[in-house]
Protein backbone atom coordinates (compact mmCIF):
# COMPACT_ATOMS: atom_id res chain seq x y z
CA UNK A 1 0.00 0.00 0.00
CA UNK A 2 2.75 2.39 0.96
CA UNK A 3 5.01 1.30 -1.91
CA UNK A 4 2.51 2.32 -4.56
CA UNK A 5 2.02 5.64 -2.81
CA UNK A 6 5.76 6.28 -2.82
CA UNK A 7 6.03 5.31 -6.50
CA UNK A 8 3.18 7.64 -7.44
CA UNK A 9 4.81 10.43 -5.49
CA UNK A 10 8.12 9.89 -7.26
CA UNK A 11 6.36 9.84 -10.64
CA UNK A 12 4.47 13.02 -9.76
CA UNK A 13 7.76 14.67 -8.76
CA UNK A 14 9.42 13.56 -12.00
CA UNK A 15 6.59 15.03 -14.07
CA UNK A 16 6.91 18.34 -12.21
CA UNK A 17 10.67 18.27 -12.76
CA UNK A 18 10.09 17.62 -16.46
CA UNK A 19 7.80 20.67 -16.64
CA UNK A 20 10.38 22.87 -14.88
CA UNK A 21 13.20 21.67 -17.16
CA UNK A 22 11.39 21.98 -20.48
CA UNK A 23 9.20 25.01 -19.79
CA UNK A 24 11.42 26.92 -17.38
CA UNK A 25 15.07 26.06 -17.53
CA UNK A 26 15.54 25.46 -21.27
CA UNK A 27 13.85 28.68 -22.47
CA UNK A 28 15.83 30.54 -19.80
CA UNK A 29 19.10 29.12 -21.15
CA UNK A 30 18.24 30.28 -24.69
CA UNK A 31 17.37 33.76 -23.42
CA UNK A 32 20.59 33.82 -21.41
CA UNK A 33 22.66 32.87 -24.46
CA UNK A 34 20.97 35.59 -26.50
CA UNK A 35 21.61 38.16 -23.77
CA UNK A 36 25.33 37.29 -23.65
CA UNK A 37 25.56 37.59 -27.44
CA UNK A 38 23.61 40.86 -27.43
CA UNK A 39 26.17 42.23 -24.99
CA UNK A 40 28.97 41.33 -27.40
CA UNK A 41 27.06 42.85 -30.32
CA UNK A 42 26.52 46.05 -28.31
CA UNK A 43 30.23 46.15 -27.51
CA UNK A 44 31.01 45.85 -31.23
CA UNK A 45 28.49 48.57 -32.09
CA UNK A 46 29.89 50.92 -29.45
CA UNK A 47 33.43 50.32 -30.73
CA UNK A 48 32.28 51.47 -34.17
CA UNK A 49 30.19 54.32 -32.77
CA UNK A 50 33.20 55.57 -30.79
CA UNK A 51 35.21 55.69 -34.01
CA UNK A 52 37.47 52.78 -33.15
CA UNK A 53 36.48 51.22 -36.49
CA UNK A 54 34.08 51.99 -39.31
CA UNK A 55 30.57 50.62 -39.73
CA UNK A 56 31.60 49.98 -43.35
CA UNK A 57 34.54 47.74 -42.46
CA UNK A 58 33.87 44.27 -43.83
CA UNK A 59 35.25 42.73 -40.61
CA UNK A 60 32.65 44.68 -38.58
CA UNK A 61 29.85 43.62 -40.90
CA UNK A 62 30.92 39.96 -40.98
CA UNK A 63 31.18 39.76 -37.20
CA UNK A 64 27.89 41.59 -36.65
CA UNK A 65 26.12 39.33 -39.14
CA UNK A 66 27.53 36.26 -37.44
CA UNK A 67 26.41 37.47 -34.02
CA UNK A 68 22.97 38.29 -35.44
CA UNK A 69 22.73 34.83 -36.98
CA UNK A 70 23.66 33.04 -33.78
CA UNK A 71 21.28 35.24 -31.76
CA UNK A 72 18.48 34.37 -34.15
CA UNK A 73 19.22 30.64 -34.15
CA UNK A 74 20.35 30.41 -30.51
CA UNK A 75 17.71 27.75 -29.89
CA UNK A 76 19.60 25.40 -32.23
CA UNK A 77 22.87 25.55 -30.27
CA UNK A 78 22.90 22.07 -28.76
CA UNK A 79 25.35 19.26 -28.15
CA UNK A 80 23.62 17.02 -30.71
CA UNK A 81 24.04 19.57 -33.48
CA UNK A 82 27.62 20.36 -32.47
CA UNK A 83 28.56 16.68 -32.62
CA UNK A 84 26.75 16.07 -35.93
CA UNK A 85 28.26 19.15 -37.58
CA UNK A 86 31.67 18.25 -36.25
CA UNK A 87 31.43 14.74 -37.68
CA UNK A 88 30.39 16.13 -41.04
CA UNK A 89 33.08 18.81 -41.23
CA UNK A 90 32.23 22.48 -41.15
CA UNK A 91 34.07 24.94 -43.32
CA UNK A 92 32.31 25.92 -46.51
CA UNK A 93 33.69 28.27 -49.14
CA UNK A 94 36.31 29.49 -46.69
CA UNK A 95 33.99 31.76 -44.71
CA UNK A 96 36.43 31.63 -41.85
CA UNK A 97 39.19 32.74 -44.23
CA UNK A 98 37.00 35.64 -45.45
CA UNK A 99 36.65 36.78 -41.84
CA UNK A 100 40.38 36.45 -41.14
CA UNK A 101 41.23 38.31 -44.36
CA UNK A 102 38.84 41.10 -43.40
CA UNK A 103 40.36 41.31 -39.94
CA UNK A 104 43.89 41.32 -41.34
CA UNK A 105 43.14 44.65 -43.07
CA UNK A 106 42.55 46.36 -39.73
CA UNK A 107 45.09 48.00 -37.45
CA UNK A 108 46.57 45.97 -34.57
CA UNK A 109 44.28 47.53 -31.97
CA UNK A 110 41.15 47.07 -34.07
CA UNK A 111 42.11 43.50 -34.98
CA UNK A 112 42.79 42.63 -31.36
CA UNK A 113 39.40 43.97 -30.25
CA UNK A 114 37.44 42.17 -32.96
CA UNK A 115 39.29 38.89 -32.46
CA UNK A 116 38.63 39.22 -28.74
CA UNK A 117 34.88 39.64 -29.35
CA UNK A 118 34.95 36.72 -31.79
CA UNK A 119 36.76 34.54 -29.26
CA UNK A 120 34.34 35.44 -26.48
CA UNK A 121 31.40 34.66 -28.74
CA UNK A 122 32.90 31.22 -29.40
CA UNK A 123 33.43 30.70 -25.69
CA UNK A 124 29.81 31.65 -24.98
CA UNK A 125 28.65 29.02 -27.49
CA UNK A 126 30.94 26.33 -26.09
CA UNK A 127 29.75 27.17 -22.60
CA UNK A 128 26.14 26.87 -23.76
CA UNK A 129 26.76 23.46 -25.29
CA UNK A 130 28.68 22.13 -22.27
CA UNK A 131 26.47 23.54 -19.53
CA UNK A 132 23.23 22.31 -21.10
CA UNK A 133 24.08 18.67 -21.53
CA UNK A 134 23.87 16.12 -18.70
CA UNK A 135 26.28 13.96 -20.74
CA UNK A 136 28.83 16.74 -20.56
CA UNK A 137 28.22 17.17 -16.81
CA UNK A 138 29.11 13.52 -16.29
CA UNK A 139 32.16 13.83 -18.54
CA UNK A 140 33.21 16.97 -16.69
CA UNK A 141 32.66 15.32 -13.31
CA UNK A 142 34.94 12.48 -14.44
CA UNK A 143 37.55 14.95 -15.69
CA UNK A 144 37.57 17.12 -12.56
CA UNK A 145 39.64 14.65 -10.43
CA UNK A 146 42.19 14.47 -13.29
CA UNK A 147 42.40 18.28 -13.49
CA UNK A 148 42.68 18.52 -9.71
CA UNK A 149 45.43 15.88 -9.69
CA UNK A 150 47.37 17.70 -12.43
CA UNK A 151 46.93 21.05 -10.70
CA UNK A 152 48.03 19.51 -7.39
CA UNK A 153 51.15 18.14 -9.07
CA UNK A 154 51.99 21.55 -10.53
CA UNK A 155 51.21 23.20 -7.21
CA UNK A 156 53.63 20.83 -5.47
CA UNK A 157 56.42 21.82 -7.87
CA UNK A 158 55.62 25.51 -7.32
CA UNK A 159 55.52 25.04 -3.57
CA UNK A 160 58.85 23.20 -3.68
CA UNK A 161 60.35 26.21 -5.48
CA UNK A 162 58.76 28.66 -3.06
CA UNK A 163 59.91 26.80 0.02
CA UNK A 164 63.45 26.38 -1.33
CA UNK A 165 63.42 22.65 -0.69
CA UNK A 166 66.86 22.36 -2.26
CA UNK A 167 68.29 24.16 0.79
CA UNK A 168 66.80 21.53 3.07
CA UNK A 169 68.28 18.91 0.76
CA UNK A 170 71.66 20.63 0.92
CA UNK A 171 71.49 20.76 4.73
CA UNK A 172 70.56 17.07 4.81
CA UNK A 173 73.47 16.19 2.51
CA UNK A 174 75.91 18.17 4.67
CA UNK A 175 74.59 16.57 7.82
CA UNK A 176 74.62 13.14 6.18
CA UNK A 177 78.24 13.58 5.09
CA UNK A 178 79.23 14.88 8.53
CA UNK A 179 77.54 11.94 10.22
CA UNK A 180 79.13 9.55 7.73
CA UNK A 181 82.52 11.10 8.39
CA UNK A 182 81.98 10.79 12.14
CA UNK A 183 80.96 7.14 11.79
CA UNK A 184 84.00 6.36 9.68
CA UNK A 185 86.37 8.08 12.12
CA UNK A 186 84.83 6.22 15.08
CA UNK A 187 85.23 2.95 13.11
CA UNK A 188 88.93 3.80 12.63
CA UNK A 189 89.21 4.45 16.36
CA UNK A 190 87.56 1.11 17.18
CA UNK A 191 89.93 -0.69 14.77
CA UNK A 192 92.88 1.14 16.22
CA UNK B 1 24.97 42.21 -46.76
CA UNK B 2 24.22 39.08 -48.69
CA UNK B 3 23.61 36.53 -46.00
CA UNK B 4 24.00 35.30 -42.51
CA UNK B 5 26.46 32.80 -41.18
CA UNK B 6 25.50 30.04 -38.82
CA UNK B 7 27.98 27.31 -37.92
CA UNK B 8 29.82 27.93 -41.14
CA UNK B 9 26.67 27.92 -43.26
CA UNK B 10 25.40 30.88 -45.23
CA UNK B 11 21.63 31.11 -45.11
CA UNK B 12 18.90 33.47 -46.32
CA UNK B 13 20.78 35.30 -48.99
CA UNK B 14 18.44 38.22 -49.49
CA UNK B 15 19.13 41.51 -51.18
CA UNK B 16 16.12 43.77 -50.90
CA UNK B 17 18.05 46.94 -51.61
CA UNK B 18 18.65 46.09 -55.28
CA UNK B 19 17.56 48.96 -57.55
CA UNK B 20 16.84 46.50 -60.39
CA UNK B 21 13.07 46.45 -60.62
CA UNK B 22 12.56 46.50 -64.40
CA UNK B 23 10.43 44.03 -66.34
CA UNK B 24 13.57 41.97 -66.93
CA UNK B 25 13.97 41.43 -63.23
CA UNK B 26 12.88 38.14 -61.71
CA UNK B 27 10.12 39.97 -59.89
CA UNK B 28 8.48 43.34 -60.27
CA UNK B 29 9.86 44.76 -57.09
CA UNK B 30 6.98 43.40 -55.11
CA UNK B 31 9.17 40.89 -53.30
CA UNK B 32 12.80 40.91 -52.25
CA UNK B 33 15.30 39.51 -54.75
CA UNK B 34 16.42 36.17 -53.44
CA UNK B 35 19.79 35.18 -54.84
CA UNK B 36 19.71 31.46 -55.45
CA UNK B 37 22.59 29.52 -53.92
CA UNK B 38 25.24 28.14 -56.26
CA UNK B 39 25.51 24.32 -56.58
CA UNK B 40 28.21 24.10 -53.93
CA UNK B 41 26.14 26.14 -51.49
CA UNK B 42 23.03 24.15 -52.37
CA UNK B 43 24.87 20.89 -51.69
CA UNK B 44 26.07 22.27 -48.38
CA UNK B 45 22.59 23.46 -47.36
CA UNK B 46 21.13 20.07 -48.30
CA UNK B 47 23.79 18.22 -46.32
CA UNK B 48 23.15 20.32 -43.24
CA UNK B 49 19.40 20.08 -43.69
CA UNK B 50 19.76 16.31 -43.34
CA UNK B 51 21.80 16.77 -40.17
CA UNK B 52 19.16 19.18 -38.90
CA UNK B 53 16.49 16.54 -39.40
CA UNK B 54 18.53 14.04 -37.36
CA UNK B 55 19.16 16.65 -34.64
CA UNK B 56 15.47 17.63 -34.60
CA UNK B 57 14.53 13.97 -34.21
CA UNK B 58 16.89 13.66 -31.22
CA UNK B 59 15.51 16.86 -29.72
CA UNK B 60 11.99 15.51 -30.03
CA UNK B 61 12.77 12.02 -28.78
CA UNK B 62 14.70 13.03 -25.65
CA UNK B 63 12.10 15.25 -23.93
CA UNK B 64 8.93 13.48 -25.06
CA UNK B 65 10.55 10.07 -24.72
CA UNK B 66 11.48 10.81 -21.11
CA UNK B 67 7.90 11.87 -20.36
CA UNK B 68 6.54 8.74 -22.03
CA UNK B 69 9.07 6.64 -20.07
CA UNK B 70 7.77 8.07 -16.78
CA UNK B 71 4.20 7.18 -17.69
CA UNK B 72 5.13 3.73 -19.03
CA UNK B 73 6.93 2.87 -15.78
CA UNK B 74 3.95 4.15 -13.83
CA UNK B 75 1.57 2.11 -16.00
CA UNK B 76 3.62 -1.05 -15.52
CA UNK B 77 3.74 -0.52 -11.77
CA UNK B 78 0.02 0.10 -11.50
CA UNK B 79 -0.67 -2.73 -13.98
CA UNK B 80 0.98 -5.25 -11.67
CA UNK B 81 -1.48 -4.29 -8.99
CA UNK B 82 -4.47 -4.81 -11.26
CA UNK B 83 -7.11 -6.91 -9.54
CA UNK B 84 -5.43 -6.51 -6.18
CA UNK B 85 -6.07 -2.83 -5.58
CA UNK B 86 -8.84 -0.52 -6.70
CA UNK B 87 -8.15 2.91 -8.15
CA UNK B 88 -9.62 4.39 -4.97
CA UNK B 89 -7.08 2.49 -2.89
CA UNK B 90 -4.26 3.67 -5.17
CA UNK B 91 -5.53 7.25 -4.83
CA UNK B 92 -5.69 6.95 -1.06
CA UNK B 93 -2.20 5.45 -1.03
CA UNK B 94 -0.88 8.40 -3.08
CA UNK B 95 -2.51 10.97 -0.83
CA UNK B 96 -1.49 8.98 2.26
CA UNK B 97 2.15 9.38 1.27
CA UNK B 98 1.75 13.17 1.13
CA UNK B 99 3.14 14.40 4.39
CA UNK B 100 3.05 18.04 5.45
CA UNK B 101 6.71 18.70 4.52
CA UNK B 102 6.06 17.31 1.01
CA UNK B 103 2.98 19.50 0.60
CA UNK B 104 4.93 22.56 1.76
CA UNK B 105 7.74 21.67 -0.67
CA UNK B 106 5.29 21.34 -3.55
CA UNK B 107 3.68 24.68 -2.71
CA UNK B 108 7.10 26.33 -2.43
CA UNK B 109 8.26 24.83 -5.75
CA UNK B 110 5.03 25.77 -7.51
CA UNK B 111 5.17 29.33 -6.18
CA UNK B 112 8.79 29.75 -7.28
CA UNK B 113 7.98 28.39 -10.73
CA UNK B 114 5.03 30.74 -11.07
CA UNK B 115 7.14 33.66 -9.88
CA UNK B 116 9.79 32.78 -12.47
CA UNK B 117 7.20 32.68 -15.25
CA UNK B 118 5.76 36.04 -14.25
CA UNK B 119 9.25 37.58 -14.08
CA UNK B 120 9.96 36.24 -17.56
CA UNK B 121 6.73 37.71 -18.88
CA UNK B 122 7.61 41.06 -17.34
CA UNK B 123 11.13 40.97 -18.85
CA UNK B 124 9.73 40.20 -22.30
CA UNK B 125 7.24 43.02 -21.99
CA UNK B 126 10.08 45.36 -21.06
CA UNK B 127 12.23 44.06 -23.94
CA UNK B 128 9.35 44.60 -26.31
CA UNK B 129 9.09 48.23 -25.23
CA UNK B 130 12.82 48.90 -25.30
CA UNK B 131 13.80 47.14 -28.54
CA UNK B 132 12.10 49.59 -30.93
CA UNK B 133 13.50 52.52 -28.97
CA UNK B 134 17.02 51.10 -29.12
CA UNK B 135 16.74 50.21 -32.80
CA UNK B 136 15.65 53.76 -33.65
CA UNK B 137 18.58 55.24 -31.71
CA UNK B 138 21.12 52.88 -33.25
CA UNK B 139 19.80 53.57 -36.75
CA UNK B 140 20.52 57.26 -36.25
CA UNK B 141 24.19 56.35 -35.82
CA UNK B 142 24.30 53.52 -38.36
CA UNK B 143 21.48 53.80 -40.94
CA UNK B 144 22.45 50.40 -42.39
CA UNK B 145 22.19 48.69 -39.02
CA UNK B 146 21.37 44.99 -39.38
CA UNK B 147 19.03 43.08 -37.11
CA UNK B 148 18.91 39.63 -35.54
CA UNK B 149 15.30 39.29 -36.74
CA UNK B 150 13.97 38.09 -33.42
CA UNK B 151 10.44 38.99 -32.40
CA UNK B 152 9.93 42.30 -30.60
CA UNK B 153 10.04 40.62 -27.18
CA UNK B 154 13.32 38.87 -28.02
CA UNK B 155 11.95 35.37 -28.59
CA UNK B 156 12.41 32.99 -31.51
CA UNK B 157 10.29 33.71 -34.57
CA UNK B 158 7.59 31.08 -35.04
CA UNK B 159 8.93 30.17 -38.51
CA UNK B 160 12.41 29.55 -37.05
CA UNK B 161 11.17 27.24 -34.36
CA UNK B 162 11.69 23.54 -34.86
Amino acid sequence: MNTIGAVLNVAFGLVLLWIVVYFGWRPYRIDNLRQRLFELRDELFLAAADGELSFDDSAYQILRDRLNAVIRFAHTVTLTRSVLYRLEGTDVEGLREKWLQAVAKLSDKQRQHLLDIDQRASFVLVDQVFSGSPIMWVALACCIPVFVWQEAKEAKVKAAKQLRVEQIEAQAVIKFKREQGATESSAHLVRA
Amino acid sequence: MTGIWLFGAEYAIIDSSSPDSSYNARNLGTAPNVKLPNPKQAEFILKYKKLDIVADAVHLIVPWGSLVAIFVLLYLMVGRLAGRMTMAQIGVSFLGEMRLPSVVAYIFGGTCFGYGLRERRLRRKKTSGMSSYMTALEQRIDPRRTSSHLTADGTTRPEDER
